[in-house]
């Protein structure tokens, strides 16, 4: 309209006006002011670098690193080059960053659903925790961890041990009620229908169990199972105790109204029979010797797990378990295209586990069939003899290599041994690592508490009414209806925690973990390097978290409604 | 009549039809009162009454476990004796009536809020008034009528062995009390039976007298632990390897005789005297025999005393009851030359009563040339278990009463603010928008205290002295990084989160670069990028302080966060507003000043008072770069030696306090959300 009224405009003046054109001068404007401001900043850091001597570059990371880091792998030691050194780093930092996410999704999924309880106290318990982590500062948290539990530790020379170290007696007759139980519920449930003969035979047992059970406690107040027999007295007099009752019981059977004699017989029988197998030593007082040994040490010096340890014939059984997993993967495909086309509900996924677990046992029979070998080449008063592969064991002359290579099971799971200062076998892991990722796992996790409460409550209750009414049951409302839904809302803000438990592992500085930015920081002050430290450290974090970004959008991608 | 329970009898083809009325059942009998809530909400099924159980179990032992350390064994001195330096740092005392003046500016401001966007009701201000009650009448209450810890000190010239180390007593000890205080010794005669009730010896006690308690305690631990291994050895429930451990270990053990026996304790009399520390003229003295002799001396003035004491002709030692002598602190403040008082200038040793804070700058007195051994918390330390009442006394006290002025301002400012705003809304304000007038204050001050604080406490050129930085630190450091950080970030957050969303690819490109990159760090890094790469920038900001530098950095950081906040923002307003305002003719400029930003920070207020949360939490990271915020100031204080050993407390202290900052501001953001007023005040803005 307005090119209308003004036909006779002059071109330049229109060419300025014009809007697109405007635009573009614009952002080139913006383009010149910003480089310039780069451009100066940049020239006067470098500048005043130069005057120090201190010109960015990365012809230092060839410099000797002279530092140790603890806990460092074997190819590290001092003499490395910054490079390396920073490679340690890296590997730290990656090591508590993905055992810190998958432990994270772990313990916040559980807390998620504990929010959601039904029972008010489990409900207020994990609403605290995450309050109470949320509200305060990670740096603080961490600082909690490690100064205050993992320093507070027991020493070196006495560990906390896990199972503690002793003999457990194990109580047979446990186990025997335990059988009896299931059997009696199972067969009193499916075959005796009469319901007062069923009253009495499962009240027969209770009483069987309690008589049995306080008789012990009564005569024995000594937990050593070998004194059994010991104290005469008491046992008669708790004998003559059960005959009164069980008379008492049958009597007041007699008298009672027609709904309790059932039950009254019952206690009297069970009484009687518990008293008897008792006093007659019929009722199993042997126990089971389980001698316990330590797998695991927990000291202020850290944490020591067992360790499992690969061995020559790991390849064998290896290839078995992956025709096991092929065929899964095809039972899985054959199966859902059965489960399509007839509608049948097959179960698959049990025909798949079941699959890997057949070709595993085949694999791990195939592989521990074949003979070790007869003699073994090992060093004797310095010089190679063959000895017979048990007389050297026995000997003790056998190397951890040589138990790998000698040994007939695919892989070896080796119990953490102590011998005098340190550990000889065994995954140590040091409090450091342990109190940074514990803090991560646990601040982490308190959010995604939250996060996956509102992804559950955000699919309508009437998804779940509905699912009920078609006749699914838990597990398939679960896995087909509630989950998919929340996914979609829970996903997104899972991946943003991700990030930040990634971005939070730089926080190791603050309790002396040896992750990339502490390592880092260390090349920067010997070598003066900080420009080019600084990049660096932001160049690691930045492809972690572009790599978390990528995997999360991917899921999401899965789990986004499909709409038209 | 066929009912439903005999269907089975019936062959499966037939259907059941049923005619009758279904039977009436009885109601149930639990369907209200607190026995139904507990088995709905609590043993609903057999899983759940298990973790009911479990759930039950654990809360008890945490909350009994901790409350018995709390309360029996920690030591909360470090506490209460540190809380300037918790709150306001190193701060210059001269400048301290500044913090004052803003922080009751904020009681004030928050008073004024509820006036303007909520009410309080009259329990709440029931609450406030008896908090403050509660803080001025308790501790004089508790002083009054709770007794404080004993203080234990030993005498004699026999040194007392507890394994490897042996302590002999010193002869003098040097305390600070106030005029017309009264010090009690006599012979601490209930310790000297047996070994059982000298290892229980609680209170302040010296280092040769913690050696008697622990001299007690390790021999009665090695009987017992003696009686442990052999029983163990009489089972069979052992290993051959443990076996053979515990057989060794008993080889090594052995009772040493009781205390009594070696240290001829309290047998004989003893010399107490005390004397003026400054003359050395002798008050009061005394010789100690038997339960009931006893010391007793009125002090005259304040200040130092010294407390002599030797076992008669030094046969054995004695165990000493003396009430009154109570740990110090020393600590070393600079007075200027022409400031009233003592007459003394430069640095001056001060010297203050941990039980109370009672200080005193009198010079501390010497023999032979060097410093008497005072009553400091290293060698005079809490030891023991305490009762509930000790801890009352000794801790509880001593904090309510550092901090009942304090809050008792606090309450009357909030009080004031409420009611002037009021006040303020019946005069002002019109019929048809009660809270108008209080409303526009309140936002008005909320957008002018952040700016006021900064130059609080910096200064103001010639009007306010310039303060210095490098004393900043404490709560007062955090919250000022945190408020600082999120207001000067807002200007370049909205720009980068209007460029983000721009038609323009460039400004897009690089705002978009910006964000993600910023994001995609940690916070760490970018302050690490600030310390050491903006000094290189330019001459002139070589000079920054750490603290400003720090703030470069979490200004960059946090307009990334808040960018991405108020994107969000401008992506919930429907495009029909900014195509209407369009049509109505107006420019883009109009359009987003007008239409659309106005709309977006509307609705990101709840956001902003989330990343305020968060940065305030995120400001601790400021001590890995060497400034002293409220966290790193827990840490300053557990490595000074008086303090040393006390993370625990320390720690909880900071969790706690923390806690209740953030949680509160989210509660009442929430609050205020919910309430509808949030609307309001985003639209007075």
């Amino acid at each position: 309209m307005s090119a209308k009224s003004r036909p006779s405009r002059n071109p330049i003046l229109a060419i300025i006006s014009n809007v697109r054109v405007l635009q573009w001068v614009g952002q080139i404007v913006f383009v010149i002011i910003v480089v310039a401001l780069f451009s100066l900043i940049w020239t006067s850091i470098v500048t005043s670098l130069n005057t120090k001597n201190l010109a960015p570059n990365f012809d230092f990371l060839q410099n000797r690193a002279g530092f140790d880091i603890s806990n460092a792998p074997d190819w590290y030691s001092s003499n490395s080059d910054y490079w390396t050194a920073f490679q340690v780093g890296v590997t730290n930092s990656l090591r508590v960053i993905v055992s810190g996410l998958v432990l994270t999704t772990i313990l916040g999924i559980l807390m998620g659903i504990f929010l959601l309880s039904s029972n008010w106290l489990v409900r207020t318990i994990s609403r605290v925790y995450v309050e109470v982590l949320r509200n305060t500062p990670l740096l603080v948290q961490l600082f909690t961890w490690y100064f205050i539990v993992m320093l507070a530790l027991p020493s070196f020379q006495q560990p906390l041990t896990f199972p503690s170290e002793g003999v457990l007696p194990i109580p047979l007759r446990f186990a025997i009620y335990l059988v009896l139980f299931i059997f009696l519920r199972r067969s009193v449930d499916h075959l005796v229908i009469n319901a007062p003969r069923r009253v009495f035979i499962i009240t027969a047992f209770y009483a069987a169990v309690i008589a049995l059970e306080g008789a012990f406690r009564l005569a024995f107040t000594q937990p050593t199972w070998a004194a059994y027999y010991g104290s005469g007295n008491l046992l008669e007099f708790a004998f003559l105790l059960y005959i009164v009752i069980s008379a008492v019981l049958l009597a007041a059977a007699w008298f009672a109204p027609q709904e309790l004699r059932w039950r009254a017989l019952g206690l009297a029988v069970g009484q009687l029979i518990g008293g008897l197998l008792f006093y007659f030593g019929i009722a199993p007082n042997a126990a089971l010797r389980v001698e316990l040994v330590p797998a695991v040490y927990i000291s202020v010096r850290g944490f020591v797990f067992p360790e499992i340890l690969a061995t020559a014939r790991l390849a064998e059984w290896l290839a078995f378990v992956s025709v096991g997993v092929a065929l899964a993967i095809i039972l899985w495909i054959y199966f859902g295209r059965l489960i399509e086309t007839t509608g049948i509900q097959y179960q698959r996924g049990w025909y798949c586990v079941l699959a890997i677990v057949i070709f595993a046992a085949l694999g791990w029979v195939f592989a521990t069939a074949q003979p070790p070998p007869t003699v073994v080449p090992v060093e004797q008063d310095g010089q190679i003899v063959l000895l017979p592969l048990d007389e050297a064991r026995e000997q003790g002359l056998l190397t951890r290599e040589d138990e790998q290579l000698y040994s007939t099971q695919p892989f070896l799971f080796v119990l953490p041994e102590k011998r005098g200062l340190r550990f000889v076998s065994g995954t140590e892991i040091a409090p450091e690592y342990m109190a940074l990722l514990l803090g991560l796992t646990v601040y982490t996790s308190a959010f995604i508490a939250e996060i996956v409460r509102a992804g559950i409550l955000a699919v309508p209750r009437g998804q779940l009414e509905a699912s009920r009414a078609l006749g699914l049951t838990t597990v398939q409302t679960l896995r087909m209806i509630i989950l998919p839904q929340a996914l979609r809302v829970i996903i997104p803000p899972l991946g943003n925690q991700y990030l930040n438990l990634s971005k939070n592992s730089s926080l190791a500085i603050a309790i002396a973990y040896a992750d990339v930015v502490l390592v880092t920081t260390t090349i920067m002050n010997q070598s003066g390097q900080s420009v080019t430290g600084i990049t660096m450290i932001m160049i690691f974090y930045l492809i972690i978290s572009l790599l978390i970004s990528v995997v999360t959008n991917g899921f999401n991608r899965r789990f986004k409604l499909v709409t038209r | 009549m066929t009912t439903l329970n005999d269907s089975r009898n019936l062959p499966q083809a037939e259907p059941v039809v049923n005619f009758d009325e279904p039977p009436v059942k009885p109601p149930p009998l639990l369907a209200v009162g607190p026995l139904a809530w507990v088995q709905k909400n609590l043993f609903s099924t057999p899983l759940d009454a298990l973790l009911t159980i479990v759930g039950v179990t654990l809360v008890i032992g945490a909350i009994t476990g901790f409350l018995g350390w709390a309360i029996g064994q920690a030591n909360w001195l470090a506490i209460n004796f540190n809380l300037r330096l918790f709150f306001l740092g190193r701060f210059e005392p001269e400048a301290e009536w500044r913090v004052t003046l803003l922080v009751l500016l904020v009681a004030f401001t928050i008073g004024l809020s509820f006036a303007a966007w909520a009410r309080l009701t009259r329990g709440v201000m029931l609450v406030l008034v008896l908090l403050v009650a509660l803080t001025f009448g308790l501790p004089p209450l508790f002083r009054a009528a709770l007794p404080v810890p004993a203080t234990y000190v030993a005498a004699g010239e026999v040194g007392i062995a507890s394994g490897a180390d042996t302590i002999t007593p010193q002869p003098q000890l040097a305390f600070i009390a106030r005029a017309g205080e009264t010090v009690t010794v006599r012979l601490a005669d209930s310790f000297s039976g047996d070994d059982a009730s000298l290892s229980g010896l609680s209170g302040f006690a010296d280092d040769a007298a913690n050696q008697l308690r622990n001299a007690a305690a390790r021999r009665l631990e090695t009987s017992a632990r003696i009686d442990e291994i052999t029983r163990l050895l009489a089972g069979d429930l052992l290993t051959s390897n443990q076996r053979a451990q515990l057989e060794e270990d008993l080889a090594e053990l052995s009772v040493p005789d009781a205390i009594t026996d070696t240290y001829a304790l309290n047998d004989a009399s003893v010399q107490v005297r005390i004397l003026r520390g400054t003359t050395g003229e002798e008050i009061g003295a005394a010789t100690l025999e038997g339960s009931t002799a006893s010391l007793s001396v009125t002090l005259p003035e304040d200040g130092w005393y010294i407390l002599d004491k030797g076992v008669d002709g030094g046969a054995g030692n004695a165990l000493l009851r003396a009430d009154g002598v109570f740990p110090l602190l020393e600590r070393t403040v600079t007075r200027a030359a022409d400031e009233a008082g003592t007459g003394r200038s430069g640095s001056i040793a001060q010297y203050a009563r941990l039980t109370d804070s009672f200080t005193t700058e009198e010079v501390r007195p010497t023999a032979d040339g060097r410093n008497l051994p005072m009553a400091t918390i290293i060698d005079t330390q809490l030891r023991g278990t305490r009762s509930f009442s000790e801890y009352l006394s000794l801790f509880v006290a001593p904090f309510l009463g550092q901090v009942n002025t304090a809050v008792l301002a606090l309450v009357v400012a909030m009080f004031a603010g409420y009611f002037g705003g009021q006040a303020l809304d019946r005069m002002r304000s019109p019929a048809n928008a009660p809270r108008r007038a209080s409303g526009r204050l309140v936002a008005w001050l909320w957008i002018v205290l952040p700016v006021l604080m900064f130059v609080f406490v910096y200064g103001l050129g010639s009007i306010l002295p310039l303060t210095d930085t490098r004393r900043w630190g404490g709560l007062m450091l955090t919250i000022m990084l945190a408020a600082v950080g999120i207001i000067a970030s807002f200007p370049l957050g909205v720009l980068l989160a209007l460029g983000r969303r721009s038609s323009l690819p460039i400004v897009s490109l690089f705002s978009t670069l910006y964000i993600e990159f910023v994001r995609g760090v940690p916070l760490i890094t970018v302050l690490f990028m600030a310390q050491l790469l903006v000094p290189l920038v330019n001459p002139t900001l070589a000079e920054l302080p750490n603290v400003f530098r720090a703030m470069i950095g979490i200004i960059l950081f946090s307009a990334a966060y808040l960018a991405e906040n108020v994107r969000g923002g401008l992506q919930s307003i429907p495009p029909g507003q900014e195509e209407a305002a369009r049509a109505l003719g107006l420019n883009g400029l109009q359009v987003t000043l007008q239409i659309t930003l106005p709309q977006a920070l509307r609705a990101v207020l709840p956001a902003l008072v989330g990343q305020f949360i968060s940065l305030f939490k995120d400001t601790s990271l400021v001590a890995i770069v060497g400034l002293l915020d409220f966290s790193a100031m827990g840490e300053l204080i557990v490595t000074q030696t008086e303090f040393l050993g006390l993370r625990r407390e320390v720690y909880i202290f900071l969790i706690v306090f923390y806690f209740a900052f953030t949680y509160s501001i989210a509660s009442v953001s929430r609050r205020i959300e919910a309430s509808g007023a949030g609307k309001a005040l985003a639209r007075k803005i």
